[in-house]
C-alpha cells in the first residue's frame, strides 16, 4: 500500500508530522499495516519514523496478546481505544529528536551526542520488555545540556491485571536505570514510576490508579 | 544535494562495528523538506558542509544494543578522516536511535 505524503507539506510541516518526514502517525500506521511495502526510503532512513514504527510494532504485539487472551470476550479495541490513543499520541510526541545530549570526549574536533528522542524511545522499549508492562509516557527533567548534572526520569506505565504492581515498578526502574547507564551519558538522580492503569485480560477498565498507589505509599521511587 | 563525499561518509558509517543504521542527518528539517520538494531527496543521509580545514561532517546513526558509543565515535571519526578531503574535518555524530531488539531494514 502506497502512502501519500501529507498535502499540507507545501505550507511547511504538518502539525503532527513525524521527524520532518511529511508523514503522520496515521501514515506510518498504514505503512506498517501494509507490511512496510513498497519500501519508502524517506520513512526507513528517518530515525524518528523508525522509532515510531518500532513502538507501533510493540503495541501491536501487546494488543494481540490481549486479544488472544480474550478471544471469546469483548474485543480490546472496544474497551481500550481511548487509552490506546493516549499511548500512540505519547509515542508520536516522544520520538521527536528534541535536545542533543552530549557525551564527554577528549577530541574537540569530534562531538558525540544522543538525541532526547532516542533516549525516550529507549526508555519505552526497555519498559515494554518487562512482563505485563506497557509504557504510557516518559519524561526527562533536568538540564540535558549540562553534562553530569542530575536528571530525573518519570515513566507512566500500565500493568496487566495479575502482576504485582511493586514488582513491576521495581523491574521497570531497574531495567531503565541499567539501560540509561549503558547507552547514555545521563546522570540519573531518580526514576519515578507511576502506575496509572491496570488492564485485565478482558481489558476491563479498572480506573486510574495513581491516587490509590499514592495512598498506599506505593509510588515507587 | 548529494555529494560524492556524503556518499563516501554514508558508506564508511554503515560499516563501522556497532552502527546498525545511518539516518538522515540534515538539520534543520526545513532543509530536508526543501530537498524533497525539489525532487532531490532523500539521497545521501550524511551531511558535509564546507571543505578542507573548515569541513564539517554530521552523521546520524542508530546503534546496536551492544555497541559502545565511545568506540563507535572513535572508529567512525577515524574512518571519516581517512577520506580524501575530510582529513581535517570536524565530525559530529548524533545517535538518533539505539536499536532495541529490532531487526534492521537496510
Amino acid at each position: 500500500m502506497a502512502v501519500t505524503m501529507n498535502e499540507n507539506i507545501t505550507d511547511g510541516l504538518p502539525e503532527d508530522d513525524i521527524g520532518g518526514s511529511g508523514y503522520t502517525l496515521d501514515d506510518l500506521s498504514a505503512y506498517l499495516d501494509a507490511g512496510r511495502t513498497p519500501y519508502d526510503p524517506v520513512i526507513e532512513h528517518n530515525a524518528e519514523c523508525r522509532s515510531v514504527l518500532a513502538s507501533l510494532e510493540q503495541v501491536g504485539r501487546w494488543s494481540r496478546e490481549l486479544l488472544a487472551g480474550e478471544a471469546e470476550t469483548a474485543p480490546v479495541e472496544a474497551a481500550g481505544a481511548g487509552w490506546m490513543d493516549g499511548v500512540l499520541g505519547a509515542i508520536a510526541r516522544e520520538v521527536r529528536s528534541g535536545r542533543d545530549i552530549a557525551y564527554p570526549g577528549p577530541d574537540l574536533r569530534t562531538t558525540l551526542s544522543i538525541t532526547e528522542g532516542a533516549v525516550r524511545s529507549l526508555i519505552r522499549a526497555t519498559g515494554d520488555e518487562v512482563p505485563g508492562v506497557l509504557v504510557g509516557r516518559s519524561r526527562i527533567d533536568g538540564p540535558l545540556d549540562a553534562p553530569g548534572e542530575p536528571v530525573t526520569v518519570t515513566v507512566t506505565i500500565s500493568v496487566r491485571f495479575g502482576y504485582a504492581l511493586q514488582d513491576a515498578s521495581d523491574a521497570v526502574r531497574t531495567s531503565i536505570a541499567e539501560t540509561l547507564a549503558r547507552h547514555t551519558p545521563l546522570a540519573i538522580a531518580a526514576i519515578d514510576v507511576v502506575v496509572d492503569d491496570i488492564r485485565d485480560s478482558g481489558d476491563e477498565e479498572l480506573g486510574p490508579l495513581a491516587s490509590r498507589v499514592a495512598d498506599a505509599g506505593g509510588d515507587a521511587r | 544535494m548529494s555529494t560524492a563525499l556524503e556518499e563516501r561518509v554514508d558508506a564508511v558509517a554503515e560499516n563501522v562495528p556497532g552502527i546498525a543504521e545511518v539516518y538522515e542527518s540534515m538539520r534543520p528539517i526545513g532543509g530536508r523538506l526543501a530537498m524533497r520538494k525539489l525532487g532531490l531527496g532523500p539521497g545521501t543521509r550524511s551531511f558535509v558542509r564546507g571543505s578542507g580545514a573548515v569541513a564539517e561532517v554530521t552523521v546520524s546513526v542508530g546503534l546496536r544494543p551492544d555497541a559502545d558509543a565511545a568506540m563507535v565515535r572513535d572508529a567512525l571519526a577515524g574512518r571519516i578522516r581517512a577520506i580524501d578531503g575530510l582529513e581535517e574535518a570536524k565530525v559530529h555524530i548524533r545517535i538518533s536511535r539505539v536499536h532495541h531488539d529490532e531487526s534492521t531494514r537496510i
